[in-house]
């Protein structure tokens, strides 16, 4: 028996039938996801599928880093808001115009926000656990202090004004709807290729026991510091394409403590530490969100909505939707081959 | 023969506790080395200090001719000496497939693909039995068989000496034995080893050469049918105290 048809063998989810539906489905998805804005043209209803997509690739993002790592960063909307400013700061600088090509920007807007990860990740991560919770935390307070107060570079509560679109109103929330897709897709692939890699198994490692991880070889601070910066720089793309769509960037918008949690909420709801549970959980969140605030003006509904929904998921399906979802599948699987094989 | 590990001189102290003084001891080239003692003698800081998870106060650890004193666990990994825990130490959430690929990170670059593979990870499950269970959480898995899993975590680095502390502690008599004949298979290969046990059976069938430690320091090293007649050793184990050779020696 070779070592592919035993693992087959071993895991009912593995057979090729599912592998098969999987792999079918991935493209179905995609081409949907990128016909979605002529499906529903309505702009009350592309807005919200854009502003999905932002906080997919940003949970994503966040749980390439905290799931996998079991490092519970409550901080990332730092990033989100070092994208955000940087976006701003050369559109600015530079005097450019709010054309398509603006786009471009969003990869360098990420590696400004990952440069920034660098030194936070070198100080936090020398702590652990509970501890690294509240430094991010704090980080994200002396930063939000810093927008307010560096003014050379934020201009202060005033805010900062990002060139407009040029494109016209009707198609206004497409262009950025389909950047913020790209993005969300450059995500979810970074978290399966990781996944799928030795580095990514390093870091699973290290969220299950970081110290023997380290008397077998794992090279701890340098995969958990890689990943905190890769983690925050595709956060900082997403904060770009925000400060774009936004037409301005102020302290309490770049650096949102809400965003912190609810990037958080969603990869718990989906099923923390796997490739496609944060997919889900941004899928179910944000436009509920987003759709609560249409209907009921007040944001403080949503929010009761969020702590309801933690508090429920944490009840009844401790490892997430996905995650709960396939053991029971599995489950049903298992019992059939076995009343099958009586 | 040479002696693939060599420990001359080792002090070490917790705040006012001397946990081990004065310590010296060899494990020889391809040899099963036991190390026993009574509880808190300070088997297992020796083996902290060994792999580098403590520091000793003075001392030297020399293993292959090489001093690796104040090395970092995970460089001690990498030079070939592979440890288990007393309480066992697996990824709890991943399976038994990845624990063993975690295994391999240590392992010198050129061969780190192939230990990483997935037939090996499946050739070192089979060889402690695991084999049906390769896609299991481990943190699902007995105690006993976490404690192969350990094992075969540490075959994935190509060891050539083995630390095992307690192999044979908490797990039933059937894991006892196939645990054993594991170590003797490994060992016919060329890997040497240094195992703390408390099981007496399975450490003199087990072991060439004993290494006995009390309160931090090592009283006897032998045979195991030299250790077993030693009368210190027997003192040690059995609690005699210096009243009972008072009155022997008045007889």
């Amino acid at each position: 028996m070779t070592a592919q048809t035993l693992a087959v063998n071993l895991d009912p989810l593995a057979k090729p039938f599912f592998k098969r539906v999987q792999i079918a489905l991935i493209p179905i998805a995609i081409l949907f996801a990128f016909a979605f804005p002529f499906l529903f043209s309505n702009p009350a209803i592309t807005s919200i599928a854009m502003f999905t997509m932002i906080y997919l690739g940003a949970t994503s993002a966040w749980n390439l880093f905290s799931g996998f790592s079991g490092y519970m960063a409550l901080g990332h909307a730092v990033f989100y808001g070092t994208g955000a400013y940087a976006f701003a700061n050369i559109t600015e600088h530079f005097h450019l115009n709010g054309n398509i090509w603006l786009f471009a920007l969003v990869p360098v807007c990420g590696l400004a926000a990952g440069l920034i990860a660098a030194p936070i990740g070198w100080l936090a991560l020398r702590t652990r656990r509970h501890v690294f919770v509240v430094i991010t935390i704090a980080i994200f307070f002396i930063f939000q202090l810093l927008a307010y107060n560096l003014t050379g570079i934020t201009n202060g509560s005033a805010g900062l004004q990002v060139p407009s679109p040029t494109w016209g109103a009707a198609t206004y929330n497409d262009y950025f709807y389909v950047a913020a897709l790209v993005v969300a897709l450059f995500a979810i692939f970074l978290s399966y290729s990781i996944r799928r890699s030795r580095f990514g198994l390093e870091l699973l490692a290290i969220r299950d026991d970081e110290d023997r991880a380290r008397g077998l070889g794992v090279k701890t601070t340098k995969v958990k510091l890689i990943t905190f910066m890769i983690s925050g720089s595709v956060t900082g793309m997403c904060g770009a394409i925000y400060a774009y769509y936004l037409g301005s960037v102020y302290p309490p918008f770049a650096f949102e403590a809400i965003f912190d949690v609810t990037i958080a909420l969603m990869a718990f709801l989906g099923g923390l530490g796997t490739v496609l549970g944060p997919v889900l959980g941004a899928l179910i969140i944000e436009p509920s969100q987003q759709y609560l605030n249409l209907k009921f003006t007040n944001g403080g509904y949503a929010l009761i909505m969020f702590g309801l929904v933690f508090l429920v998921i944490i009840r009844f399906l401790p490892e997430g939707v996905l995650p709960s979802l396939a053991n029971l599948w599995r489950k049903k699987l298992k019992s059939r081959e076995k009343e099958g094989s009586k | 023969m040479k002696n693939i590990l060599e420990v001359s001189h080792i002090n070490k102290a917790f705040g006012g506790l001397q946990a081990l003084n004065d310590n010296s001891f060899a494990v020889r080239e391809n040899s099963i080395t036991g190390l026993i003692g009574p509880n808190g003698s300070g088997k297992t800081t020796m083996f902290n200090i060994i792999t580098g998870y403590e520091q000793s106060d003075s001392g030297e650890v020399e293993y292959d001719g090489k001093n690796i004193s104040g090395f970092e666990p995970g460089e001690v990994c990498t030079l070939g000496v592979g440890r288990t825990f007393q309480l066992t130490r697996v990824f709890g959430r991943l399976d038994l497939i990845e624990n063993i690929q975690v295994g391999s990170s240590g392992v010198p670059k050129s061969k780190r693909k192939e230990m990483y593979s997935l037939d090996k990870c499946l050739e070192l499950l089979e060889f402690v039995g695991l084999l049906k269970l390769a896609h299991e959480k481990a943190g699902n898995l007995s105690y006993g068989q976490r404690k192969l899993v350990e094992l075969a975590t540490i075959l994935a680095q190509e060891p050539r000496l083995i630390l095992l502390d307690e192999p044979a502690g908490g797990i039933n008599p059937t894991l006892i034995q196939q645990m054993s004949d594991r170590i003797k298979e490994l060992n016919r290969r060329g890997i040497s080893f240094l195992v703390v046990e408390h099981n007496m059976e399975f450490v003199m069938d087990l072991c060439d050469e004993i290494a006995v430690m009390e309160r931090g320091s090592v009283i006897a090293v032998g045979k195991p049918a030299e250790i077993r007649s030693n009368p210190r050793v027997l003192d040690a184990y059995l609690g005699g105290s210096d009243e009972d050779y008072a009155v022997e020696g008045k007889k």
